[in-house]
């Protein structure tokens, strides 16, 4: 009997060596998980600002694309002739000489 | 007394850890709460009220549609809003006039709506006005009105209008849930519709979502925003010349197709009548919301012929210097099948054929070359088969009287002009433009890539072209279409000194309930061209159904096309070649 409760009451040496292993690991384990969550905490949290922006940024667009449609429907012919743009119903055509074309005699050389 | 010391450090020790045990339970109890009231505060609050409101679909946020014009810069066609709506609780509500007068003060309300609503006491929940932006809720909520709910509304808005509104289509309400009626809308509805159901909690679950969405084997099958090869300038243009066809000449319907040859990209699609999908609730004829051009079939007419003279020509049956003798009219199973004008020719070439667009000829080549041969050059142009655009409802072609070759006489000299078989105006359009391409059928399609909420864009991998002809038969071909019209289209009038242009006319019976046909005066129109005929850029095709004044479709629809030409040639500054 008492051999028995002595061997209890005797610490093996290999515990104090795993109870040591054991508190870095969960803390190891504690500092990641608080780690995720800062990061979760903080994406969300983005993530939310950014939705709402996008949003905003969404009704923007489509307010924008709309009003683009309706100017490039009210553009008329005569606008483009006040802003001195030419009618495209008369094009001028030319013709362009290709290289083998070009003047033989001229003189290439260089001087120094 | 050092086993003392010992044994009270070590209590102390363990004291402490289990101290250190509870304080993270405390954080994390602390890290969950903050889960609870903030990231989902909002949507507890909102399923608070779900005694009143369906907030399901209101979470679903959907994808953009959008155009791209030619220097590639994307235009949305169809974007979600977000905004406000209006409701009230009538039980709650003190004054209604009152409450009316200071909201209508802010933002109009229809007053008989709202009184309407004020009225039932027992009803929790009258919604009075929708489509609020910020500004407007914001006033509305400082008003600090009794028995006024402001409620987070979504809608769909298309910028553009009636633009390209039969191809888009629009989304409605099925149940709770909004889903694509017609067009792409509900096309791609499983890539446009996307599920908000809470951010996302774990960051790592994202990344790996979008790294799935990258690798991804059929790009559509991810959710985002969706990218078509629709030019909204040339839109604008096509559907403006559709409208002045519709003004002029009246006929019930009208259509039309500007597509790139080779790739089978539609720069714009159209068909008039249209309507405009923000309004769709209030259009009176909902035929409007088809696409006839890919929902419809039709015999098209001697728009065929060019594809009938290509298949003699491809299968060794007749040349250019073939020749035929017309008699103005041949009875062929009993039946008699005449040219346009019954008069008879003589000794004419194949080029004529086309030119005067002649019946007889197209018979001529068909019985040539065989009526098996025809039959397989048919179903080899995609006739009564779909094109696989990416458009709903598609039809194919009913080709039911040629069978397999063997049938009455008839059906295959009908069928050499196009008439006596039915195809789609996008079938058409597409084996029209295997002679702009060298002899293969391109793939039409309207959607070029999907675009995710990441960032990523994934290209649609597009089905390779079947070749149908070979290029020389497509060239030969197509010197005949320049030919037709430079010379014989409206004398020649309408020839462009520096672009050769290939074209072709059709006027087209139109089929009689219980058989037979329309009587004469009543006919369908079509034209086809392509430019610059040797290194065609665009194909067009139009189509008027039953127009009204003139009997030919020169006469109804060469202008327009000549129009839409000079518009993509200068609008794409493409280059003269000749």
């Amino acid at each position: 009997m008492k051999s028995h409760t002595k061997s209890l009451s005797i610490q093996n040496p290999w515990e104090r060596v795993a109870l040591r292993v054991v508190c870095v690991a969960l803390a190891a384990l504690v500092c990641t998980y608080l780690y995720l969550i800062i990061f979760s905490i903080t994406n969300v949290m983005t993530m939310k600002e950014a939705q709402v922006q996008s949003q905003r940024i969404e009704n923007s667009i489509s307010m924008l694309d709309t009003q683009y449609f309706n100017l490039t429907k009210s553009i008329t012919p005569e606008d483009g002739i006040a802003l001195g743009l030419g009618s495209v119903e008369v094009p001028q055509y030319i013709t362009r000489p290709g290289v083998m074309t070009m003047d033989a005699t001229a003189d290439h050389s260089t001087s120094l | 007394m050092g086993k003392s010391t010992k044994s009270s450090s070590s209590m102390v020790f363990r004291s402490r850890v289990l101290c250190a045990f509870f304080i993270l339970l405390a954080l994390l109890i602390i890290a969950r709460l903050y889960f609870v009231q903030i990231v989902h505060g909002e949507s507890y609050a909102a399923q608070a009220q779900s005694q009143y409101v369906e907030q399901n679909s209101d979470q679903e946020s959907r994808g953009t549609i959008f155009f791209t014009k030619r220097d590639g810069t994307l235009v949305a066609a169809a974007v979600m809003q977000s905004g406000w709506r209006i409701a009230i609780n009538p039980s709650q509500i003190l004054d209604a006039h009152a409450a009316y007068a200071a909201m209508n003060a802010v933002t109009p309300i229809d007053e008989g709506k709202f009184m309407d609503a004020a009225s039932k006491k027992k009803d929790p929940y009258e919604e009075v006005a929708f489509r609020l932006d910020d500004a407007t809720e914001a006033k509305i909520a400082a008003l600090k009105l009794s028995g006024v709910i402001l409620v987070h509304d979504q809608w769909r808005n298309y910028p553009g209008g009636n633009l390209a509104s039969q191809i888009l289509g629009f989304i409605s309400y099925r149940g709770n849930t909004r889903v694509g009626m017609y067009g792409l809308e509900r096309q791609y509805q499983n890539t446009l519709s996307i599920s908000n159901n809470g951010l996302f909690i774990n960051p790592f679950a994202e990344i790996f979502s979008n790294i799935s969405d990258a690798v991804k084997v059929d790009p559509t099958d991810g959710k985002g925003s969706i990218i078509t090869t629709i030019e909204p300038a040339v839109q604008t243009q096509l559907e403006k010349v559709l409208n002045n066809v519709m003004d002029q000449y009246t006929p019930d319907f009208d259509g039309g197709i500007v597509m790139d040859p080779h790739t089978g990209a539609i720069i714009a699609m159209a068909g008039m009548p249209s309507f405009d999908p923000n309004t769709f609730n209030t259009v009176d004829n909902p035929t409007v919301f088809q696409d006839k051009l890919v929902e419809g079939r039709y015999e098209l007419g001697s728009i065929m012929k060019p594809l009938t003279m290509a298949a003699g020509i491809d299968s060794g049956a007749i040349t250019t210097a073939t020749t035929y003798n017309d008699t103005g009219c041949i009875i062929r199973s009993g039946k008699r099948v005449c040219d346009f004008d019954f008069v008879p020719r003589g000794v004419i070439p194949m080029q004529e054929i086309l030119n005067q667009s002649l019946n007889l000829g197209a018979t001529f080549v068909a019985d040539t070359m065989g009526h098996p041969t025809q039959t397989k050059y048919v179903h080899a142009y995609g006739f009564g088969s779909t094109t696989g655009i990416d458009l709903p409802n598609e039809v194919m072609g009913d080709l039911s009287p040629l069978g397999n070759g063997n049938g009455p006489d008839v059906n295959y000299a009908t069928a050499s002009f196009g008439q006596g078989v039915s195809v789609s105006p996008i079938e058409m359009a597409r084996a029209l433009a295997s002679l702009a391409n060298g002899g293969v059928l391109p793939s039409p399609h309207v959607v070029s890539a999907v675009q995710y909420q990441s960032g990523i864009i994934r290209a649609v991998p597009i089905a390779p072209g079947v070749r149908v002809l070979a290029t020389s038969s497509a060239e030969t071909v197509t010197n005949m279409l320049i030919q037709v019209y430079d010379k014989a289209l409206m004398k020649g009038t309408l020839k462009q000194e520096h672009y050769s242009i290939a074209a072709k006319t059709g006027t087209a019976q139109i089929p009689a309930k219980g058989g037979g046909y329309l009587p004469p005066g009543t006919y369908l129109h079509s034209f086809f061209g392509y430019f610059p005929a040797h290194d065609p850029k665009f194909i067009i095709f139009l189509f008027a159904f039953k127009p009204h004044g003139q009997e030919y479709a020169s006469a109804t629809l060469a202008n327009p096309f000549l129009n839409m030409a000079q518009f993509l040639i200068n609008y794409y500054n493409l280059p003269p070649d000749r």
